[in-house]
């Protein structure tokens, strides 16, 4: 039987009048690796943010590894692991103060947490910088350590929002063979990205959205069979979202909207 | 659980402090800024210890003098040293009155002192005499300053015409008790009782010090939570197993010790700095000021709620800052204030942070007096944030 990391049911989010994500109903299996495509302002950062909690869905129902993302939000950041286009470290703080804040917060243990978080740097090469203030960091290096910062937690689930914006080659190519270690340990992975070639390549099945709307969900090969046989996936995603220009509106970074 | 909130709580504020700690800037600014607000205010009002530099006096002397063995006396001389005694105060001779006069519009003298002819004659002949005195009605602190140093010259001096005369007319009484010269140059003596003693960094110091730890509460999770949110920092934080309470718990657990340390040294800095009287219970103080930061993190937080970005909010607390800081006591007394703004003072919770913070500093007082003070302050922390914890926790849900 298979089992589901994530089982969406008519997840819907509106701001106002504007739908961001509208009816979306969707099945991630435990253990693939799950693109979610979209044009800027599809509805893939509301989806995300309604998974990992940091949004309330405005109806419908979703759970994260059987919990509920609204009656059971401690549980369910509790498995889950979130990379952000945006990093997400103290600028003051040394790369292992910065760890070991996460670390406490995530509730591990101090001594078992220093070896995790030694080891962890050893793994993303980035030993050497231990003392220093992650302001003073290059974007990968950063990229890296918050890399390091979610795998403290050892998450059974991983969001990775546009994790490869902004980085060079040698970087970009280092994480995604570190994203496709991560899933053969048996993480389950959920993607979004503009870039179809990563799409393409690292994922196991892909979602494309659309002004809120689920347009189609399947393997890549399956998707791009539909359209003819040398069809790529960039042309998969053209047929469903069309030609036209997006303006931003709608646009979100992830993160949380409360009273902050 | 419940251990975990409240080591997740003590966890956001460890990192709170290490990271100020990291910021040496930040660190500096914190101590610089209240001491610079102290000098700033702390100066605006002349005090025993400070004087004023630069003032210019017109002289108009008409004062012919008397004459007595082919010597001339002038009582106007004797007057102006007087007045420039101890003091720094730089004299210019004008002619008439109406150029002294014209001298004082343009702003090269800040007052007049003018001699009639008669002047030292009247006083030989046992007559009173009088002398003008013109001072700079805009600027009331050097009037007072300047009016001081002349009823002064005029008293010491009042004070030995009088003692001569009167030796004189004792001498030449037989029979009668000789009349004490004492008795009329000041029949009734008022002298101040060394009780309390201070000066204006008493009155201010405490003030400002309590300013400071309200301003410290008002903007603690504000400027905390936005930087936060520019850094995307808070994502992290609200994407780990951590409630919301802790994680508000430990902000503002991290703002009550920052704002502590902050008001310690400046205790401390302004007392050797500035001679600011300490005499309180030290456990009496720190509890005031935790209660006076603790008082307004309710009211920032729920600023902070009801605001979008960290520019509108700044203009509210401004709001809240002004009026608090004119009408709280802080830089002169309630009763200075005119009968509704009074009123307006009394309801504002500074006002009793500022009174009994003063009252234990500088006086001493004791718990039982300043704990109607203090219930207030704390009773006002506590609704405030009974009512902002649910708005913020809402705003959270709406997205």
């Amino acid at each position: 039987m298979v089992k589901y990391a994530i089982i969406t049911d008519k997840l819907t989010k509106k701001f106002g009048d504007f739908v961001a994500d509208n009816d979306i109903s969707l099945k991630v299996k435990e253990g693939e690796i799950f693109g979610i495509l979209g044009p800027n302002g599809a509805g893939k950062t509301t989806l995300i943010s309604m998974l990992t909690t940091l949004i309330r869905p405005t109806s419908g129902h979703a759970t994260v590894l059987g919990k509920d993302i609204i009656k059971q939000q401690l549980e369910v950041r509790k498995s889950i692991g979130v990379i952000t286009e945006k990093v997400t470290m103290y600028p003051p703080l040394t790369a292992e103060e910065n760890l070991l804040f996460f670390g406490r917060l995530y509730g591990i243990e101090r001594k078992q947490l220093k070896e995790k978080i030694d080891s962890g740097l050893e793994e993303f090469q980035l030993s050497k910088f231990k003392k220093r203030p992650v302001g003073t960091f290059s974007l990968g290096m950063k990229r890296r350590l918050d890399l390091v910062r979610v795998l403290l937690n050892e998450p059974k689930i991983f969001f990775l929002d546009e994790p490869t914006v902004g980085l060079d080659p040698i970087t970009v190519s280092f994480i995604k063979k570190k994203i496709l270690d991560i899933n053969k340990k048996g993480s389950t992975i959920i993607l979004t990205t503009h870039i179809m070639q990563d799409a393409d390549e690292l994922s196991d099945r892909v979602a494309m959205i659309d002004h809120g709307n689920l347009m189609a969900c399947d393997t890549s090969a399956a998707l791009k069979k539909k359209l003819g046989k040398k069809a790529t996936l960039e042309e998969v995603f053209i047929h469903y979202a069309g030609k036209e220009l997006r303006d931003e509106t709608g646009r979100m970074s992830l993160a949380p909207r409360r009273g902050f | 659980m419940i251990f975990k909130s409240i080591s997740d709580a003590f966890t956001v504020a460890k990192r709170d402090l290490l990271e100020l700690y990291r910021t040496p800037f930040r660190l500096v600014m914190m101590f610089i800024f209240p001491i610079l607000i102290i000098m700033l205010f702390g100066y605006m009002f002349p005090s025993s210890s400070s004087s004023f530099n630069g003032v210019h006096i017109g002289i108009v002397n008409n004062d012919s003098g008397f004459t007595l063995n082919g010597q001339t006396i002038y009582l106007s001389s004797s007057f102006i040293s007087l007045v420039h005694y101890n003091s720094t105060i730089i004299f210019n001779n004008y002619t008439s009155l109406s150029a002294a006069e014209s001298a004082l519009r343009s702003g090269t003298i800040d007052s007049v002192l003018y001699f009639p002819s008669n002047f030292t004659s009247n006083t030989i002949s046992n007559q009173p005499t009088s002398m003008g005195l013109i001072t700079n009605p805009t600027s009331p602190t050097l009037q007072a300053y300047i009016d001081a140093k002349v009823s002064l010259a005029s008293k010491v001096l009042s004070a030995e015409l009088v003692n001569k005369t009167i030796l004189k007319a004792n001498s030449e009484l037989v029979n009668l008790p000789k009349i004490n010269p004492q008795f009329v140059i000041a029949p009734i003596v008022v002298s101040s009782l060394p009780i309390l003693s201070g000066n204006y960094f008493d009155f201010i110091g405490p003030g400002l010090i309590m300013l400071l730890s309200m301003m410290a509460g008002l903007t603690a999770l504000g400027s905390a939570l936005s930087r936060e949110k520019e850094d995307g920092t808070i994502t992290a934080v609200m994407l780990s197993p951590i409630r919301t309470g802790s994680f508000l718990t430990g902000k503002m657990l991290s703002q009550l010790i920052r704002s502590l340390i902050q008001s310690t040294v400046v205790v401390i800095l302004v007392i050797l700095l500035f001679h600011m009287s300490f005499n309180g219970n030290i456990l009496l103080t720190a509890a005031i000021l935790i209660l006076g930061i603790f008082g307004f993190l309710g009211l920032g937080l729920l600023v902070t709620a009801l605001t979008k970005d960290q520019e509108t909010s700044q203009l509210l607390l401004n709001l809240v800052f002004f009026p608090m800081l004119f009408l709280s006591g802080v830089i002169y007394p309630l009763q200075e204030l005119p009968g509704v703004v009074a009123d307006i003072a009394r309801a504002l919770p500074l006002t009793y942070g500022v009174q009994a913070f003063r009252q234990v500093v500088v006086f001493n007082a004791p718990l039982s007096s300043v704990w109607p003070s203090m219930l207030i302050l704390f009773l006002f922390g506590a609704v405030s944030l009974v009512i902002a914890v649910p708005v913020f926790l809402i705003k959270k849900g709406n997205g």
